[in-house]
């Protein structure tokens, strides 16, 4: 077993998550999310992003409008679906689920 | 020296160095790969395409540049490995078989003269000496009318040019594992190469004399063949041209003598008022005449085709053609029951 790929494995879990909150705020292209992604040392490079945003566009949770840009091709903005948005409010409530348990487990208190 | 290519992501055109357009290929099948089940694949693969053309316009200077093995690998480093793109590892692991496809191609590494027994052996699984056996004792037995198939296959089956063709050639998936079993064969070869270099050499010297002279002889015989088809080409086109002239002015010539009343009273030359179909004459010549033209603009069409090289018609115009043709078959017929039943009669 190897840290690293344990380490992308726990990465990988919370990643739909992010991208989620990212977009509950404003629709965003796909280089956006990445660049909070990056700051966030949450991923590393952008490979990763692709499948998951076109994954959770098909199933209903994003949907997306081209835009024009000044430089260079066309952006798609991802946005939040209203079922996007339930999910994304379940997937937070496990989340702060998970963090107390972890928590509690990691640094027991006498 | 290196071979480039044009290639198309996303819409944008680039020049390819001939080794990074196979590497960027093998990352988009193992990327395919992970996601072969899944139905947001080609949204996923115009995305990523997308995306690799935006880098690749960052990193090159102008558009004549060629991209490069570096220019892939700095595109990667931003994207990442192929297997960065892993959703569920679990799920994923048994997928790097892509599925292979098997196309006839002539085998440039393998060829005596033109390569041809080597691509026929490949894409049947055979061994290629039996293929060439069997080539020896077709060409003995058909009296040299073999050579005429062989010379054909020589021309229309294409040369396997890229890594990716020869991996079609030989029917193998082109992904990853492939690719560095092929690199590795061929690294391998080449340090056995070195070590048997003077057995190689003489051997090579014995080869391609006999090769030498066989290719001058096919390469005589090629273009013997291609002159003659030109040729032939060149006569089809002419006739066609000058019996679809000669229809034409027919079509309008009898349409008029009818139309102005003109061939009242005098006979018909070529004499068709003796068919009475019981409709104008002008349509029973056109139901005619439409017959006898759509098969020399076949032989127009074929002629052109041995002299140019040019597509013989896409399929709206062969609908077409085909479709006007049944039609004045299927009316020819009608009359021709009705003339021979005696609905109508001879004048």
């Amino acid at each position: 077993m190897q840290l690293e790929n344990t380490k992308a494995q726990l990465r990988k879990g919370v990643l739909e998550l992010c991208i989620l909150s990212i977009l509950a705020k404003e629709r965003k292209y796909a280089s956006e999310i990445l660049s909070h992604l990056k700051d966030a040392k949450l991923i590393v490079v952008e490979g990763t992003l692709y499948p998951l945003l076109t994954r959770l566009r098909s199933a209903n949770f994003l949907t997306y409008e081209w835009e024009e840009s000044k430089t260079g091709p066309p952006r798609k903005y991802y946005s939040l679906t209203e079922e996007g948005k339930h999910f994304l409010s379940e997937l937070a409530g496990s989340w702060n689920e998970l963090q107390i348990a972890v928590e509690q487990i990691t640094n027991p208190k006498k | 020296m290196n071979t480039t290519v044009n290639v198309n992501l996303a819409g944008q055109h680039f020049y390819f160095d001939q080794a990074a357009k196979v590497k960027l290929e093998v990352y988009f099948e193992e990327i395919k790969s992970y996601f072969s089940d899944e139905s947001f694949l080609q949204e996923l693969m115009t995305d990523v395409e997308a995306r690799i053309a935006e880098l690749l316009n960052d990193i090159i200077v102008d558009s004549q540049q060629v991209v490069t093995m570096q220019h892939i690998e700095k595109v990667m480093e931003v994207m990442g490995e192929a297997n960065s793109f892993k959703i569920d590892d679990d799920k994923a692991q048994n997928k790097a078989e892509t599925k292979a496809v098997r196309k006839l191609f002539r085998d440039p590494d393998d060829r005596f003269l033109g390569g041809v027994a080597s691509g026929v052996s490949h894409y049947f699984g055979l061994q290629v000496k039996w293929v060439r056996l069997i080539w020896l004792l077709l060409g003995l037995f058909s009296w040299g009318g073999f050579s005429i198939l062989y010379i054909a296959l020589w021309i229309f089956v294409p040369l396997a040019k890229t890594t990716s063709e020869k991996f079609m050639m030989k029917g193998q998936a082109i992904n990853l594992s492939n690719l560095e079993k092929k690199i590795k064969e061929e690294f391998e070869e080449f340090a056995d190469q070195i070590k048997n270099t003077d057995y190689q050499k003489a051997k090579r010297k014995i080869k391609s004399k006999t090769a030498r002279f066989f290719n001058a002889v096919a390469e005589i015989l090629v273009s013997i063949f291609h002159l003659v088809l030109k040729l032939l080409g060149i006569v089809m086109v002419i006739a066609a041209g000058i019996s679809l002239f000669v229809i034409f002015t027919l079509m309008f010539s009898i349409g008029l003598y009818e139309v102005f009343d003109i061939a009242l009273g005098s006979p018909y030359w070529p004499p068709i008022d003796i068919i009475h179909t019981g409709m104008p004459i002008w349509q029973t010549v056109f139901i005619g005449l439409v017959l006898a033209a759509v098969p020399i603009v076949y032989v127009f069409l074929i002629g052109r085709f041995f002299i140019t090289k040019a597509s013989i018609g896409g399929t709206a115009t062969h609908l077409i053609l085909l479709g006007v043709w049944w039609f004045a078959v299927l009316l020819s017929i009608f009359f021709g029951f009705r003339f021979a039943d005696g609905t109508v009669n001879f004048l």
